[in-house]
C-alpha cells in the first residue's frame, strides 16, 4: 500500500470516491485569513459603536459573541467552507461525503474551545496530524472533515499534427497515462518526453521525436480533439 | 534512483497537499526519524546548556539544518522502499552535511525555502551555477508555497512552546504561586533551562513534519516536472504487452510439448500443464457436437447465475407501499379445518353474526358520512344540489317559522289584529313577506342579519313598492320590539292593508 494523502471513500452504491483531506499548512493559513477577516469586522464595527459609549460597548460583545461563533458555521452551511478555506480550495463535509449541514457545523466550531487548548489551538493541531482523515477533535465529535474541493478537470488544447492511426486496445489507466502524458507535455522537456515516449517503443512501434507525436495523437483521439 | 519503487503515490498535487503528504510521511517513518533527532540534537542540547543557557539554544537553532541533513538522509531512503535503521544514519550523517556544510548554518540558514532546496544540493549533488538554475527550475510555478511551510513550521514550534507552558500553568496545583507566562515575558534567567526544555522538545518535534513537507514538495515538483507517474503508468503498460506476448509464446510451446514428447519425466509438469491446455481447447469442439444437452445445462447454469445476488437482489422495505392486486389467497389446502362443536360453535355462530352487524354498521357509517359531505361532495364535483325553498330568515323575525305559518295568514292577521296581539302579527307579516320576496327576487338573506341590513338588502334587490312597504314594516317593528311603542291600531290595519295590496293574492288560500 503506497503512502497517500488522499482518503478512500465507498459510498453505498460501491462507487470508489477519492477525498483528499486537508492538513495542517493549508488549514493553518486558512485559519490565519479568517482570523484576520474576523479581526477585521471587529475593529470597524469597535469604531462605528464607539460614538455610542456604553451601549455601544454592549453592542459591541454581542457583535464579537456572533462573529466567534456564527462566522465559520454561516459560512460553511452556506458555502461549504469560509472565506479563509474557500481561498485554499478548501470545503467541510461530513467524513461520508456529503456536504455540512447545520447540526454538524455548528458541533465542530462549537468544539473549538476544546480544540484551543491549553493554547493556540495546540490540541486541534495534534489531533489532527495523528488522524487519518485529518480531523481535529471537533471534526471527530461531530463526524465532519476538511477536504480539499478538486476543480473540475480541464481539458488542454493538444495541438498535434496528424500521425498514422493507432488502434491499441487500452485500460482505464492506460488511457489517463497517455492523455496526462499529453496534457502536461508543457511541463516536460522535449528530452524527457522522449525519453518517456520511448518506454512504449514495443506498443507503438516507432521512437523519438515520432513517438512523442504518435502519443500526442493517441491522446487527442482519446479525448475526442481529432 | 527506482520511481517503480517508491513508496507515495505519485499522482501530481498541489504544494498544501504535498506537505500533507510530508505529514504522513514524518508519521510513517516516525521510529528512525525521531529516534535519529533525538539520538543526535540532545547531546548538543546539554552541551550547549550547560555552556549558556542563555545562548546556548540559539546555537542549537543555528545548527538546526545539520540536523535536518540527517532526517532527509532518512526520507529519501524510506520513500524508494529502502529501509533505514538509525545506526546506519549515524554513519552516513557526516557525509550527507558535507555538501555546503557552512552555507547551510550561515547564509542560507534564513532562506525561507531552505528545506525544499536542500535535496538539490545533498541528494543531486549540485553545486554553483548548476544548482542555482536547477533551483530556478524547481521554484518556477505558481505553487511555490515553501517559504509559507517554513512560516508556518516556525510558528507551531512557536505554539508548541506556548501550548505546554499554558498546560504546566493549569495542571500547577492553585497553591503554587506561580503563572510561567509572566516569567516568560520577562525573558528568563531562574526558568531559563524549563524553557529551552520546552523549546527543544518543540524543535524536535516540528522537525521531521518541516523537513517532511519540504521533501514532499521537492518531490512533488519533480513529479510534475519529469512525469514520474506518467514513466510508471507507461511501465506497467510495457509489462502488460510483453506479459501478452510471453504468454502466447509459452502457450504454444506447451501445446507443442503436449503433443510429442510425453514420455521423458523431467518434461511431466510441463505435461500436466499442457493436458489442461489441451483439455481447454478440446472444450468448445465437444459442445459443438452435443449441443441439445448442452443447452439445457447452459440454460440451468444461465437460470443460476440469474439468480445469484448480481441479477437477482432481494430488498426489503418496512414502510407501506403499493404491490399491485392481489385478491387471491393461497389457502393452506394440508391444514384441517379446526374441530366446531361444544362452546367453539356457539363462537362460530356469533363470530358470523357479528360479521353480519359489522358490516350494516360500516355500510351505515359510510353512508352517513356521504350524506353529511354531501354539499362537499356536490362542490367536488361541480354539480348544484337542488335548491330547496328554504329561507335563512334573520333571527330577529324568529316568532313565526315556515313550518308554523298558518294556512290562511290572511285570517290569521285579523284575528290578531282583533286580539291586539300587534308582536305576532308583525312578526308574521315579516316572516310571511320575506319568504314571498326571497321567492321572487332571491334575497342573500342570512341569519345574522338585522333589520337595517335586511332593509338594505331587500331596497337593493326588490322593487320600490314592497321595499317602501317593508321600510315602513320593518320600522314599526324595530319601534315596537326594541323601543316598546306601541303602534296604534290604524297604523296596523294600514299595513295589513298594504301587505294585503302587494302578497295577498298569492296568499289568499295558499299554502306558501
Amino acid at each position: 500500500m503506497k503512502l497517500d494523502n488522499r482518503y478512500l471513500l465507498e459510498t453505498a452504491e460501491g462507487i470508489d470516491i477519492m477525498l483528499t483531506p486537508a492538513g495542517l499548512g493549508a488549514r493553518t493559513m486558512a485559519f490565519v485569513i479568517d482570523m484576520l477577516i474576523r479581526t477585521a469586522i471587529y475593529i470597524v464595527a469597535a469604531i462605528i459603536l464607539s460614538f455610542t459609549g456604553q451601549f455601544g460597548l454592549g453592542i459591541l460583545f454581542i457583535v464579537y459573541f456572533f462573529l466567534e461563533w456564527l462566522y465559520p458555521v454561516v459560512f460553511e452551511i452556506y458555502n461549504g467552507a469560509t472565506p479563509g478555506k474557500k481561498t485554499y480550495g478548501l470545503i467541510v463535509v461530513y467524513d461520508n461525503g456529503l456536504p455540512v449541514t447545520l447540526p454538524g457545523s455548528m458541533l465542530r466550531n462549537l468544539f473549538r474551545t476544546i480544540d484551543i487548548l491549553p493554547f493556540g489551538y495546540l490540541a486541534g493541531m495534534v489531533c489532527m496530524l495523528f488522524s487519518v482523515k485529518f480531523q481535529r477533535i471537533g471534526d471527530y465529535v461531530a463526524g465532519t472533515m476538511v477536504v480539499y474541493k478538486e476543480p473540475p478537470a480541464e481539458l488542454n488544447q493538444l495541438n498535434v499534427e496528424d500521425a498514422p492511426v493507432q488502434n491499441i486496445s487500452m485500460t482505464l489507466e492506460e488511457q489517463k497515462a497517455i492523455v496526462a502524458f499529453a496534457e502536461r507535455g508543457k511541463q516536460l522537456s522535449l528530452e524527457r518526453k522522449i525519453e518517456l515516449a520511448e518506454q512504449l517503443e514495443d506498443i507503438i512501434g516507432c521512437k523519438g521525436e515520432e513517438a512523442v507525436n504518435t502519443l500526442n495523437s493517441i491522446a487527442s483521439r482519446l479525448v475526442g480533439k481529432s | 534512483m527506482h520511481i517503480d519503487q517508491l513508496a507515495i503515490s505519485t499522482q501530481p498535487r498541489n504544494s498544501w497537499k504535498a506537505f500533507d503528504l510530508g505529514c504522513r510521511m514524518a508519521f510513517r517513518w516516525w521510529k528512525p526519524l525521531y529516534g535519529f533527532m533525538l539520538l543526535v540534537t540532545l547531546p548538543f542540547f546539554i552541551a550547549l546548556n550547560f555552556i549558556s543557557t542563555e545562548y546556548g539554544m540559539f546555537l542549537l537553532w543555528l545548527l538546526k539544518p545539520w540536523f535536518e541533513r540527517g532526517l532527509l538522509y532518512i526520507y529519501s531512503r524510506e520513500v524508494f522502499g529502502q529501509r533505514v535503521t538509525i545506526s546506519e544514519t549515524l554513519k552516513a550523517w557526516p557525509s550527507q552535511i558535507k555538501p555546503l556544510w557552512l552555507a547551510s548554518i550561515t547564509w542560507l540558514r534564513l532562506s525561507p525555502s531552505r528545506a525544499f532546496n536542500v535535496p538539490v544540493a545533498q541528494l543531486e549533488g549540485l553545486t554553483g551555477e548548476r544548482r542555482a538554475s536547477r533551483l530556478r527550475v524547481l521554484h518556477q510555478t505558481n505553487d511555490n508555497n515553501t517559504g509559507w511551510w517554513t512560516v508556518i513550521c516556525a510558528h507551531w514550534e512557536f505554539f508548541i512552546i506556548l501550548g505546554l507552558v499554558a498546560m504546566i500553568n493549569m495542571l500547577l496545583p492553585e497553591t503554587v504561586e506561580l503563572n510561567l507566562f509572566d516569567e516568560f515575558g520577562t525573558l528568563m534567567t531562574d526558568y531559563a533551562l524549563w524553557y529551552n526544555t520546552l523549546w527543544y522538545i518543540a524543535m524536535v518535534a516540528v522537525a521531521p513534519l518541516y523537513v517532511g513537507g519540504s521533501f514532499a514538495a521537492y518531490l512533488n515538483r519533480r513529479i510534475l516536472l519529469e512525469g514520474w507517474d506518467i514513466e510508471l503508468n507507461f511501465k506497467k503498460m510495457k509489462q502488460a504487452a510483453s506479459d501478452k506476448k510471453q504468454g502466447v509464446v509459452a502457450l504454444l510451446v506447451l501445446c507443442f510439448l503436449g503433443f510429442t514428447t510425453p514420455d521423458t519425466k523431467a518434461l511431466s509438469l510441463q505435461e500436466e500443464q499442457s493436458a489442461d491446455v489441451i483439455e481447454e481447447n478440446d472444450t468448445p469442439s465437444e459442445e459443438e457436437e452435443e449441443t441439445p444437452a448442452r443447452h439445457t445445462e447452459i440454460n440451468e447454469a444461465l437460470q443460476d447465475v440469474f439468480n445469484s445476488p448480481p441479477f437477482s437482489e432481494k430488498e426489503t422495505y418496512k414502510d407501506w407501499r403499493w404491490t399491485g392486486w392481489k385478491w387471491e389467497f393461497e389457502e393452506d389446502k394440508d391444514k384441517e379445518k379446526p374441530d366446531m362443536s361444544g362452546w367453539l360453535a356457539f363462537f362460530a355462530m356469533l363470530a358470523k353474526f357479528s360479521e353480519v352487524i359489522l358490516w350494516v354498521v360500516f355500510t351505515l357509517l359510510l353512508g352517513a358520512i356521504l350524506w353529511l359531505s354531501r354539499e362537499h361532495i356536490s362542490r367536488l364535483l361541480n354539480y348544484r344540489l337542488p335548491k330547496r325553498d328554504k329561507v335563512d330568515l334573520p333571527s330577529f323575525s324568529r316568532s313565526y317559522k315556515k313550518s308554523t305559518l298558518p294556512r290562511n295568514i290572511p285570517d290569521e292577521l285579523e284575528k290578531l289584529l282583533q286580539e291586539s296581539a300587534y308582536r305576532q302579527a308583525l312578526s308574521l307579516l315579516l316572516v310571511s313577506s320575506l319568504i314571498q320576496l326571497h321567492q321572487k327576487y332571491a334575497l342573500p338573506l342570512k341569519e345574522s342579519m338585522t333589520e337595517s341590513e335586511c332593509l338594505a338588502c331587500i331596497t337593493e334587490e326588490a322593487d320600490s313598492e314592497s321595499s317602501q312597504f317593508m321600510g315602513q314594516l320593518i320600522d314599526t317593528w324595530v319601534k315596537l320590539a326594541w323601543a316598546h311603542q306601541w303602534p296604534a291600531s290604524e297604523q296596523m290595519q294600514h299595513l295589513v292593508e298594504l301587505w294585503q295590496g302587494l302578497f295577498g293574492k298569492v296568499a289568499r288560500g295558499e299554502s306558501i
